[in-house]
């Protein structure tokens, strides 16, 4: 069986568990040579896993947050792919970070959800951009969340999480100007901002034992990463610069392409 | 008119030109004690035209991505004032950067603009809450950008009665400052973070939130663009800093009932004036 992603080479950063996993598994599925990572050691059961499933995959433990480490990955999946076609950004960090936290603590959680959320995203777009302009194209997916979608903004955000929404807020600024400034490249970039999905971020929330009625309205990390290949299936004429939603409540599907004004900051409340 | 913040203390970033400047002699015309910062030396200079203006005042050399300087800041107002009621996170930067950049440049871009910026709201805020929840309220506000706002927010804004509006004729309004903004824009979007959750957590506080979503106005900033992109017009209907200052004094005056949370975009080419009280962002109400 032929697959969508045949002969091509993508990077899933954060891969060792959740949404992560699940991206690195569907696009194997798919036929791409896929380079894992994690700071997290199980991230190499999840390759072995890939590969024994037929699929072709490495896993590099690494620290997004570590430009050494950046370059290490993106070095090793240039060098077993022979180029690089996808990056999906998606390894994050979440800590509960209240306003009235210690002074002290709220500047190590800075380092903490920044350097991996944010500076982490810049890094590796910056180390893969020359090697999929080299390619002719490509595609990045930012993986963010519907805080970030102003239409949405008012029902979330929630009050203890300050350090967690703006890293992914500034995923804003990246994902609509490195749009900009690819198009000529063939390279389009887009972010899949979702609500509650079942991975152990959203798990560990809930103490490691979600009520079961709650999980039953998650999405699962194999339907987002269906949603980025609905996207990379739309061929190097397709959307660009926009944050793709999806939430409980609604189905998970891609939609028509949004207008500018709507591209970012989503479609109005209706 | 009497002065609206008699005896109330007030600490504003970035004082030394611009924004920042105008900002905190508004608040010295209201009758405010003023803490006012900079990286650039000139800071000290507005000390005796904010006194003249009202109250007392003192500056501070300092570098808001720095978490020492920061608390020099802080502490060192509060040891004068004795509290902090109005906090203005108004320091920033602008520097060119985009996704083809390598990664020498992007990490110093990083430092630069998202520490100056993005680190500086977070301390800043972070710092002066503790003294404003004892004190039993205030005001934060936060310096952003138009390029987080799409005319009109929290509504579209139609653009038939705004012949200045760059946007005039195009629909309604994207987002985002081009290509060679990546930093930059991260950086100001990145303040939402900050407002809306703050202002969520703060309300039983009495402390009130709120994003000024600035279009160019006539300060170094905007100057030093021009500079390096001369064709851009980005001077043409400048705002005066004067008046934005007004409008953040209206903001401020709303009392502790008054809006929090709120990202008010003010876009050259449309009125400076407080949109009704809203929500952050775009709502069915008005039309595209």
């Amino acid at each position: 069986m032929s697959g969508l992603l045949d002969g091509q080479s993508a990077i899933v950063t954060g891969a060792a568990q959740g949404i992560g996993a699940g991206f690195a598994e569907v696009l194997a599925e798919e036929g791409a040579t896929v380079t894992l990572c994690d700071v997290k050691e199980t991230v190499l059961e999840v390759a072995a896993g890939i590969r024994e499933s037929g699929g072709n995959a490495q896993a590099i433990v690494a620290d997004v947050s570590r430009r050494e480490d950046v370059e290490r990955v993106v070095a090793a999946a240039v060098g077993v792919g022979a180029g690089l076609d996808l990056l999906v950004n998606n390894a994050g960090r979440w800590t509960s970070s209240p306003v009235t936290d210690e002074w002290e603590k709220a500047l190590s959680d800075w380092d903490l959800i920044m350097d991996t959320n944010f500076k982490g995203v810049v890094m590796f777009g910056r180390a893969c951009v020359p090697h999929l302009i080299a390619r002719g194209g490509g595609n990045i997916i930012n993986i963010s969340t519907y805080y970030v979608l102003p239409a949405r903004s008012n029902g979330t955000n929630p009050a203890g999480t300050d350090l967690y929404a703006s890293s992914k807020w500034a995923m804003n600024g990246l994902t609509q100007a490195w749009s900009q400034k690819l198009a000529e490249h063939g390279i389009r970039v887009n972010a899949l901002c979702m609500g509650a999905t079942d991975a152990p971020m959203l798990r560990n929330l809930s103490r490691g034992d979600p009520d079961p009625a709650f999980v039953a309205t998650w999405m699962t990390p194999r339907q987002i990463a269906g949603l980025a290949l609905d996207i990379i299936r739309e061929g190097p004429e397709g959307r660009t610069g926009e944050n793709v939603g999806a939430w409980v409540g609604v189905p998970v599907e891609l939609g028509p392409p949004k207008p500018p004004h709507e591209a970012i900051a989503g479609s109005p409340v209706v | 008119m009497p002065a609206s913040l008699p005896g109330q203390s007030a600490i504003v970033t970035g004082a030394a030109l611009g924004l920042g400047n105008a900002f905190a002699r508004a608040l010295a015309a209201e009758g405010a004690n003023v803490t006012v910062c900079d990286v650039r030396e000139e800071v000290n200079d507005l000390v005796p035209a904010l006194e003249e203006a009202g109250g007392s005042a003192q500056a501070f050399v300092a570098d808001v991505g720095v978490a020492e300087d920061v608390r020099r800041v802080i502490d060192g107002h509060v040891e004068r004032f004795g509290g902090v009621d109005v906090l203005v996170s108004n320091a920033g930067v602008w520097r060119a950067s985009s996704a083809t950049d390598d990664l020498d440049k992007t990490l110093d871009d990083y430092d630069f603009v998202v520490n100056t910026n993005l680190k500086s709201v977070f301390m800043f805020g972070r710092a002066v809450i503790p003294h404003m929840i004892a004190g039993g309220g205030g005001n934060i506000v936060h310096i952003a950008s138009d390029h987080v706002c799409t005319c009109g927010t929290p509504y579209l804004r139609p653009h038939e009665d705004t012949p200045n509006c760059p946007f005039t004729g195009q629909g309604p309004r994207p987002t985002g400052g081009g290509p060679d903004m990546d930093l930059y824009d991260a950086s100001k979007w990145g303040i939402n973070g900050f407002t809306i959750p703050w202002s969520k957590a703060l309300k039983e506080h009495r402390i009130r939130v709120n994003g000024l979503c600035m279009g160019a106005t006539d300060s170094h900033m905007v100057r030093t663009f021009h500079e390096q992109n001369p064709g851009s017009g980005i001077l043409n209907n400048a705002m005066r800093a004067e008046d934005v200052a007004a409008l953040m004094i209206e903001l401020i005056a709303e009392g502790p009932e008054g809006r929090t949370g709120n990202n008010i975009n003010i876009a050259v080419g449309h009125p400076i004036e407080l949109p009704p009280p809203g929500s952050p962002y775009i709502y069915t109400e008005g039309t595209a």
